[in-house]
């Protein structure tokens, strides 16, 4: 079957509302015709939520960059505490940053940390604490799977038992990191002695068992192959079709700064936009694709916004993950920012809190009369500077 | 054109613009009324359809001073707003691309849009991209102007296309390493 013969394929079974398999997956990312395969992947996406597109007030916060773990992805993570630019705050301190956020809109905080090998559960217990009592209505989206794993190996307790304690803590939700490539061929090789793929999902699992919902990720770009990725998505898929706990699936771009991996190139806007796209026709049991702005640069997330996602996550407020690796888009977006950033994409901009619970929902923009736009293009038009051949 | 672009045409009454774009005529100021505002994807489709037809995969690299040749159009990102966003500047693109006759190229800027945008950019309608390859704010990954060019064809093979004069290396010919 030709490439052009198995993509219609593809999109009789996308209108069908079949489910795509692994081989429909890896023709998703072997299609050349980049606006097909996003027009279909649109196409999905405003049967869901039309041009609602999601976004929020939140708040980055790592507690700590020292970490046990040796990821030859990861600029962020220092071996040992003390070592140069290692750093782990103090509860006063972690309180404090969420007492004094200016924006009473602040809906989320969102922490990762790195696996320190010294800190007892308990300091993570009474961190939650103390931001449950500075401000309470702030949803505390805290811990990825890997760190849950780690928790559980580390003080010798279930996955439920971790879960639990943390929740009864002030725990909400997990963030979706860690997942990096679930095959073992490429985990083993990029990310060896943390939670492997198995346990990253069973990790998710016990959350989900126990209310606690969850968001996932897929770290691409580096040296898995396209059969990996749908391998990711796919393990993916089958975990919401048991447990129904994920929210949102947030491909993440490979950054080559600072690291291991340094050799290898980024993934290109192309790529980014066609893993979104792909993304959102294989994951059909996920409500919401994230285009992560921070990951894949703020023009091609907002472009995203067309090819499959409809959420461009939040304000952030300070993130060290990416910028470690070498980002250079800002450290924060103003919520003004990502409502114009949704509304010159064409979508209706729609505030949420962690849960998808709408916040508030603005109006689309205000469409420019056509006839003055069009008066403008073709006066500026004639005079370009450089119009050879005319 | 995908299935889901040919019914989008239909469906926003634009099908019979696509064969007027295809016999190499650009679209009128009353006929560019029509599609200002319609879905970018739509728009995009329509660009990158005439792209197709009349300058095949070929994407062509030139210095500044090489773009003064003939029969091609730059992209002038001045056009919009300051400030605008990745998706206006790309909107803005592809309706150049429509507006301007078939077998005419059309050019975007690495210095002014950015490798980002500009690799975007080479699936909404431009054929060219035009930039100096010595300078490092082009391109900063790599030092000097021939691991610069590599990158950059690296780019244009990872958009599905092959510069031109530039046998396909396999090894950058996808995004899958």
């Amino acid at each position: 079957m030709t490439m052009s013969s198995s993509f219609t394929r593809i999109e009789e079974k996308v209108h069908a509302g079949e489910r795509l398999d692994f081989e429909d997956g890896c023709a998703l990312f072997l299609e050349p015709d980049l606006l097909r395969l996003g027009s279909l992947a649109n196409w999905v996406r405003e049967q869901r939520h039309g041009d609602r597109t999601y976004f929020n007030v939140n708040m980055r916060f790592e507690a700590t960059n020292v970490c046990e773990a040796s990821c030859s992805f990861c600029a962020f993570a220092k071996l040992e505490e003390g070592a140069p630019e290692a750093h782990t705050t103090t509860h006063e301190e972690a309180w404090k940053e969420l007492a004094e956020f200016p924006d009473p809109r602040l809906s989320e905080l969102h922490m990762v940390n790195g696996l320190h090998p010294h800190l007892p559960f308990e300091w993570y217990e009474e961190l939650l604490r103390g931001w449950k009592r500075v401000r309470p209505a702030v949803h505390l989206k805290c811990f990825t799977g890997v760190e849950i794993h780690f928790f559980a190996s580390k003080f010798q307790l279930s996955y439920e038992q971790v879960l639990t304690r943390l929740k009864a803590a002030g725990l909400g939700s997990l963030p979706g990191g860690g997942g990096e490539i679930l095959h073992p061929d490429v985990r083993r090789r990029i990310a060896t002695d943390k939670a492997s793929g198995a346990e990253y999902l069973a990790a998710h699992r016990a959350a989900h068992k126990l209310g606690v919902p969850s968001n996932c990720t897929m770290l691409y770009g580096h040296i898995e192959t396209f059969e990996h990725r749908v391998d990711h998505l796919l393990q993916l898929r089958a975990l919401q079709d048991e447990t129904a706990g994920f929210q949102c699936f947030i491909p993440l771009a490979f950054h080559n700064e600072n690291n291991a991996l340094r050799k290898l190139p980024e993934p290109t806007a192309v790529d980014s936009l066609r893993t979104l796209a792909a993304s959102r026709l294989l994951l059909d049991n996920f409500e919401h694709v994230k285009a992560y702005w921070v990951s894949m640069g703020i023009a091609t997330a907002q472009l995203g916004l067309r090819f499959g996602a409809d959420d461009l996550d939040g304000t952030i407020i300070h993130e060290s993950i990416y910028h470690s690796a070498g980002s250079r888009v800002p450290m924060a977006l103003a919520r003004e920012e990502l409502i114009r950033l949704i509304r010159e994409a064409g979508r209706v901009p729609v505030e949420r809190d962690t849960t998808y619970g709408v916040i508030e929902e603005l109006p689309r923009a205000v469409v420019p009369e056509a006839a003055l736009k069009v008066r403008d293009r073709m006066a500026n038009k004639r005079a370009l500077a450089v119009m050879s051949g005319s | 054109m995908g299935r889901v672009l040919s019914r989008a045409l239909e469906a926003a009454g634009l099908a019979e613009l696509a064969g007027q774009l295809l016999s190499g005529d650009a679209l009128t100021a009353e006929q560019l009324v029509r599609v200002g505002d319609v879905d970018l994807l739509l728009v995009a489709g329509l660009a990158d359809t005439v792209r197709a037809r009349f300058h095949g995969d070929e994407v062509q690299i030139l210095s500044s001073r090489e773009l003064q040749g003939g029969g091609r159009v730059l992209f002038d990102q001045t056009v919009t707003a300051a400030g605008a966003t990745g998706a206006e500047l790309l909107r803005e693109l592809a309706l150049l691309r429509l507006t301007t006759p078939g077998n005419v190229s059309v050019a975007v800027s690495l210095e002014t849009l950015g490798l980002e945008l500009a690799q975007t950019a080479l699936v909404f309608g431009a054929d060219t991209l035009v930039g100096d390859l010595g300078s490092s704010r082009t391109l900063p990954l790599l030092d000097g102007p021939t691991a610069r060019r590599r990158e950059l064809e690296g780019l244009v093979a990872r958009s599905g296309r092959r510069v031109r004069g530039v046998t396909p290396d396999a090894s950058i010919a996808e995004s899958a390493p």
